[in-house]
């Protein structure tokens, strides 16, 4: 069985039958454990996001994502992930129509994306605080739950990890040559 | 500790000096004000926002590290009055800090109408600059800017350097030719704080390899590391653990060559500028014993 939520983030869990994940943006708030399945703080316009897709695409029974709470001013995550929704991704991994400060998707495949996507729907509730308003939002979803969208689906971090060397000849970085004596100079240099 | 063989540019921000070999002039201090959350009502608390200011310039004049002060705008009907306070509290230059592309257009325009171009350090020049914020930088250079060298798509210490030389595979041309050609003239990198989990320790890396490819003064603001490190949620109200954390976190880069920190709250400047004297004396007497470097007047190892 793959496991629920993978990765590791800022978040509360509730009813993995639900089909309501709530994002709170700079707010906190609490929810009742059966009618929310996942909910927490967003912060950023793009690891925090790719968090939110990674670990709602690790259970098919989310239909929803509530958008709500205070907007992040300067990275505008909320915009950002409606416009994800909405729009998808341009071609370097930008979100589209997104004015978020630096919205980029890149550790996360747009196969992931797109099945995301494809998952969920966005309910609009962004400056939202009121959490009754909020909650009534949720009692709405669970109203229209179309059912599970099918296979939990594993989304994997995309690593640009360097290869590692432990026997070499350069200390701090490949591009860095440190004499004997302390000075610092590109490895091609004599 | 170590010295370049690289030709290390130094900049004279009115008065204080930037940059250069390892050890030689103090690292300059740079301290937010007007963050999130800093003030309930921050138009009506200026008063107590200068007074953070004035004891940040006391810090410095006692212990001889270098400030700033570096302004957030958020939103454009902050713009007028955060320069206007910029300009009556502050001597010389300041650095305001401009999360979106939109704000910064406007800043530029506002900065140009009102003659103060020359009093900016512009943070940041980064991934996220769009096409009219560049032709507004044309039309309106700063006189100094913050290059930041996040890459998300390649965020070793490589896709750093890509980012602000040429912009890899996600921008068509660098960051330091865009402010280059737009006539910035002080160009200061940052080697882009990441968190942990996210590469964070090549914000460390990328400082010798910036300052050894580029020969420009460079730094970071790795208190942002600390504060999304999220274990620390469970002292969220014990301020003193994370700027007892942020002040020490900053002594890695300068170690390994960092001219220049954004070191966070400016509250912290009681503590940080005083770790930072400390530090910097140790450097100080490296290159002066080992390298032989001249060292400063102004500057701790003279003046403590």
């Amino acid at each position: 069985m793959s496991e629920l939520y993978p990765w590791p983030g800022n978040y509360e869990t509730g009813n993995p039958e639900s089909p309501v994940a709530v994002i709170t943006l700079s707010d906190d708030f609490d929810f009742e454990g059966d009618k929310v399945a996942i909910w927490g703080p967003m912060k950023t316009e793009n690891l925090g996001i790719e968090k939110v897709v990674a670990n709602v695409l690790s259970n098919p029974n989310i239909r929803f994502v509530i958008v709500c709470g205070e907007e992040i001013r300067g990275h505008r995550s909320g915009q950002t992930v409606m416009a994800l929704i909405e729009n998808g991704l341009e071609e370097n991994g930008r979100i589209k129509g997104s004015e978020g400060a630096v919205p980029y998707i890149e550790n996360i495949s747009l196969e992931a994306v797109e099945r995301f996507r494809e998952q969920v729907e966005v309910i609009d509730l962004l400056g939202e605080t009121s959490k009754e308003k909020i909650e009534k939002a949720v009692e709405r979803c669970i109203d229209k739950d179309p059912g599970s969208f099918g296979e939990p689906y594993t989304a994997l971090k995309i690593e640009t990890r360097e290869e590692t060397v432990l026997e070499t000849d350069f200390a701090l970085h490949s591009s860095l040559k440190i004499s004997p004596w302390g000075k610092i100079s590109s490895m091609e240099e004599k | 500790m170590f010295s370049f063989t690289q030709e290390q540019r130094t900049y004279d921000l009115e008065g204080i000096h930037v940059g250069g070999q390892p050890g030689v002039h103090p690292t300059l201090m740079v301290g937010t004000i007007f963050y999130e959350e800093q003030f309930e009502d921050p138009r009506e608390e200026q008063e107590k926002a200068a007074e953070l200011i004035h004891q940040q310039d006391k810090l410095s004049q006692r212990t001889s590290i270098p400030s700033l002060v570096d302004i957030f705008i958020y939103e454009k009907n902050e713009i007028e009055w955060k320069v206007d306070f910029a300009l009556e509290n502050i001597d010389g230059v300041f650095s305001l800090d401009m999360p979106e592309s939109e704000v910064r257009i406007e800043v530029l325009n506002h900065l140009k109408e009102i003659g103060a171009l020359e009093n900016v350090i512009y943070n940041s020049f980064n991934l996220g600059v769009t096409e009219k914020e560049i032709e507004t930088l044309k039309e309106n250079p700063p006189k100094g800017a913050i290059l930041l060298g996040y890459n998300p798509q390649k965020n070793n210490t490589q896709g750093r350097v890509d980012i602000i030389k040429d912009g890899g595979a996600l921008m068509e041309k660098g960051l330091l030719p865009l402010a280059k050609d737009a006539g910035v003239e002080y160009l200061l990198l940052d080697t882009a704080a990441t968190p942990f989990g996210e590469k964070a320790c090549e914000s460390l890396r990328a400082v010798p390899v910036f300052k050894n490819e580029f020969g420009l003064p460079t730094g970071c603001s790795l208190h942002n590391t600390v504060e999304s490190w999220k274990w620390l949620d469970e002292y969220e109200s014990e301020e003193n653990i994370f700027r007892t954390l942020d002040a020490s976190i900053d002594n890695l880069p300068v170690l390994l060559g960092a001219d220049f920190i954004y070191y966070g709250p400016i509250e912290n400047a009681g503590l940080a500028l005083p770790n930072m004297a400390m530090v910097d004396k140790l450097m100080a007497e490296g290159a002066e014993d080992y390298f032989g470097a001249e060292i400063s007047e102004e500057h701790p190892h003279k003046s403590l």
